[in-house]
């Protein structure tokens, strides 16, 4: 096991977290913006305003949203025995966003959802339905799950189930007024930046709440990789432990996808970047090493879109899939010679 | 079981004695030695009542769902498991093999009856306590290729771990022993995924060494590997059985080798339902025989295999020494003859081989012709020869 590995992976996550600070589409000098986090009033009111309501909660989300989805793929790809399920995949997330669209749509107007939206009301709506929505698709998926059990078309009826959720969504989106549709779109795109400064720590908490259970699950887990017969005879209660997992997973990816929307290919593809990099499935630094990838990668991708500056920003929908997609095409290809896939 | 054996084996030794009395010059050396046999047997006998660690009791075995039996595999079987003891569950496909195994395993329950794992029932036993007891090594397909041995060898000790699965020391020591004793202690630090067959058999064996249960239970563990990997995972197993006093369960499919290394043999069949007993106790009262009923396929105690009836009702006799003989009963049997031994002169024989050596063999026919080959190849020819000719009589 690489153990320093570790530490690495933390340096580039305090890197890649100033770099969220620094660059935006506003400059501010680096001084200027380390005195601000120090409290110190600055130059500008509008820079302090800046930093603090936007890019810092923007940079804190991100890395909760990056370990949270990539914590979500470790766990569907261990409970479901299969390296190449993931959140989005398997529909998990299409499912919250029905969750979010029902919301959204249907409330439209009344809600008042559109820009940034700031009732804390609306948003416990937006977060419960997308963890029903989330668990819906989740239960669905393991029921058929049951009765194919052939890996590959299970995460095929996922990506049916997916489709599905979309048509659903389409048929609400003809029903519903502009508003609505304007602001489900701007949702859709995923954003780390719609967690307010005021809304983070709620955001935080209930992530935390889904890490700890992820890292609560790591004997059991290390058990499953042997399969579920072998789990049971090692004294593990594996319907029990399912039930967690999964509860785990639908926190996870509901809270995320209510709050960032959609995020693909973090889930599906950093278990595997921390897999290659760590040479190992061994969960006691798999799942640790997971969710701090999940942290680094997600503040690169936020940083990178907001690479342009001035002009605006790139949708994180369109970056994510350039880094992730890649990932998964070089680990397909060498399933032969990569040991956790044997 | 205990008693029943010793009575088996009081039988046996009356008999003996009947025989011997022809032979008066050593009767009394016989009486001597037979007077130590019963008692060494009774000696044997007592402490095994002690060494049952698991003991089932006409039970039923099938599947449930919820309280309704689905599927009723069989009923009353009764069997008990001895510590330090090697046994193999043989029967044909769909005899219920993997479903026995999956009962004493505790995977499903026993739709009637009771499994007493140290006097007390099985189902008394919380999961945490049974992870103790009964390990199994299994053919499901794992997910474990990213781990290295040791790792998924100290998962063997998660039953005993906190809830972190964090390894002590004695943990560490364990999972050392147990790779130590499986032989795969060089492999240590490999990945599963660079095993061979055999290896991450050895593995799944080790794992369940450092689990510590005194029961292992093993569905067909030698069924994918080649012919030295089976004979020294089962040797492996036998060791564990006598050295480390595990009761080792294992269903499989390879009768020669359940018949050499066994201490018990299970046999489970639709018809028969499951008989416990020694493998020689066993073939001798056609228990094996029975177990697999085909109209021209029967056991042969000569050879201790299934074999096919012979194609003719022709004797051959054969003279040779004990290696020889062997294959000679073999080519025989292969050209559809059947062999005779020379000491079985009560009965009639059409031919008689004689073997001097593998490159000297004689074959006499009717007792007139007499040829002498230079080979098992030759030999092969004359017996082609003798079938055509009776092929030919056959179609006239």
């Amino acid at each position: 096991m690489k153990k320093h590995l570790i530490p690495i992976i933390i340096f580039s996550i305090i890197i890649l977290f100033f770099a969220n600070l620094i660059w935006g589409s506003v400059s501010i000098p680096i001084e200027s913006v380390f005195s601000i986090i120090t409290g110190k009033t600055p130059e500008k009111s509008s820079w302090g305003f800046i930093i603090l309501e936007s890019r810092l909660p923007q940079a804190i989300t991100a890395m909760f949203a990056g370990g949270a989805l990539a914590a979500s793929g470790l766990l569907l790809q261990s409970v479901f025995n299969n390296p190449l399920a993931g959140p989005s995949i398997l529909g998990i997330d299409s499912g919250a966003s029905l969750g979010v669209a029902i919301v959204i749509l249907l409330g439209g107007g009344s809600l008042a959802v559109i820009e940034g939206l700031p009732f804390s009301s609306g948003y416990l709506a937006l977060v419960v339905s997308a963890f029903i929505g989330a668990s819906i698709i989740l239960g669905l998926i393991i029921f058929f799950a049951s009765i194919v059990k052939s890996n590959t078309m299970v995460l095929i009826i996922g990506i049916m189930v997916g489709y599905l959720t979309s048509a659903i969504i389409s048929i609400l989106n003809f029903f519903s007024n502009e508003q609505g549709v304007h602001a489900y779109t701007m949702w859709g795109m995923g954003d780390f930046s719609s967690v307010s400064l005021s809304k983070l720590p709620i955001f935080c908490i209930m992530i935390s709440i889904g890490l700890l259970l992820s890292i609560l699950l790591i004997k059991p887990l290390n058990a499953l990789l042997l399969g579920e017969r072998y789990a049971e005879n090692l004294g593990i209660n594996v319907k029990r432990i399912r039930i967690i997992l999964l509860v785990a997973t639908g926190i996870l990816t509901a809270i995320t996808t209510a709050f960032c929307g959609p995020i693909s290919f973090i889930g599906l593809a950093v278990p595997h970047i921390s897999r290659l990099i760590l040479k190992s499935s061994n969960q006691n630094i798999l799942m640790p090493c997971t969710i701090l990838c999940g942290s680094s990668i997600a503040l690169l991708c936020n940083f990178l879109s907001n690479w342009p500056g001035y002009s605006g920003i790139i949708p994180l929908n369109a970056i994510t899939p350039i880094i992730g997609a890649p990932i998964i095409i070089y680990v397909i290809v060498n399933q032969k010679r990569i040991q956790y896939f044997n | 079981m205990g008693k029943v054996e010793k009575k088996k084996l009081d039988n046996a030794l009356t008999k003996d004695n009947i025989a011997n009395e022809d032979n008066i010059n050593s009767f009394s050396k016989f009486v001597a030695s037979e007077d130590e046999n019963v008692e060494s047997v009774s000696k044997l006998s007592e402490p095994e009542d002690e060494n049952i660690v698991l003991k089932a009791k006409n039970i039923s075995i099938g599947y449930k769902r919820g309280n309704k039996v689905i599927k009723r595999v069989h009923n009353d079987l009764s069997f008990s498991l001895n510590c330090g003891e090697l046994i193999c569950l043989l029967g044909p496909n769909g005899a219920g093999k993997s479903t026995l195994l999956k009962t004493i395993g505790t995977f499903i329950p026993t739709i009637e009856g009771d499994i007493n794992l140290y006097n007390k029932n099985i189902s008394e036993y919380s999961e945490k306590e049974l992870s103790k007891l009964i390990s199994v090594v299994l053919t499901d397909k794992t997910s474990a290729g990213g781990l290295r041995v040791k790792e998924l060898v100290a998962l063997g000790r998660q039953p005993h771990t906190g809830f972190f699965g964090r390894l002590n020391k004695n943990d560490l020591q364990i999972v050392d022993k147990a790779l130590y004793s499986t032989g795969i202690i060089d492999k240590k630090h490999c990945f599963v995924a660079e095993l061979s067959d055999g290896e991450r058999q050895k593995v799944m064996i080790a794992k369940s060494l450092a689990q510590e249960a005194p029961i292992i239970i093993l569905d067909e563990p030698t069924s994918f590997l080649d012919i030295l990997s089976r004979i020294e995972i089962i040797n492996l197993l036998q060791n564990l059985a006598h050295n480390h006093k595990k009761v080792i369960l294992l269903s499989t499919h390879d009768l020669e080798q359940a018949l050499l290394f066994s201490d018990q043999l299970l046999l489970l069949s639709k018809e028969k339902g499951l008989i416990q007993g020694t493998p020689e106790d066993l073939i001798f009262s056609n228990a094996l025989n029975d177990l697999f009923y085909h109209k021209d396929i029967s056991f042969d105690r000569k050879n201790g295999s299934f074999q096919l009836e012979p194609e003719y009702d022709i004797n051959i006799c054969i003279k040779a020494n004990e290696e020889l003989s062997f294959w000679t009963r073999n080519i025989v049997k292969r050209y559809g003859f059947n062999p005779l031994s020379y000491d079985a002169t009560d009965k009639q024989f059409e031919i008689e081989i004689e073997l001097f050596s593998p490159n000297k063999i004689a074959w006499r026919e009717n007792n007139d012709k007499e040829y002498i080959v230079n080979s098992f190849y030759e030999l092969s020819k004359l017996l082609n020869k003798k079938r055509e000719s009776l092929n030919i009589k056959q179609h006239l």
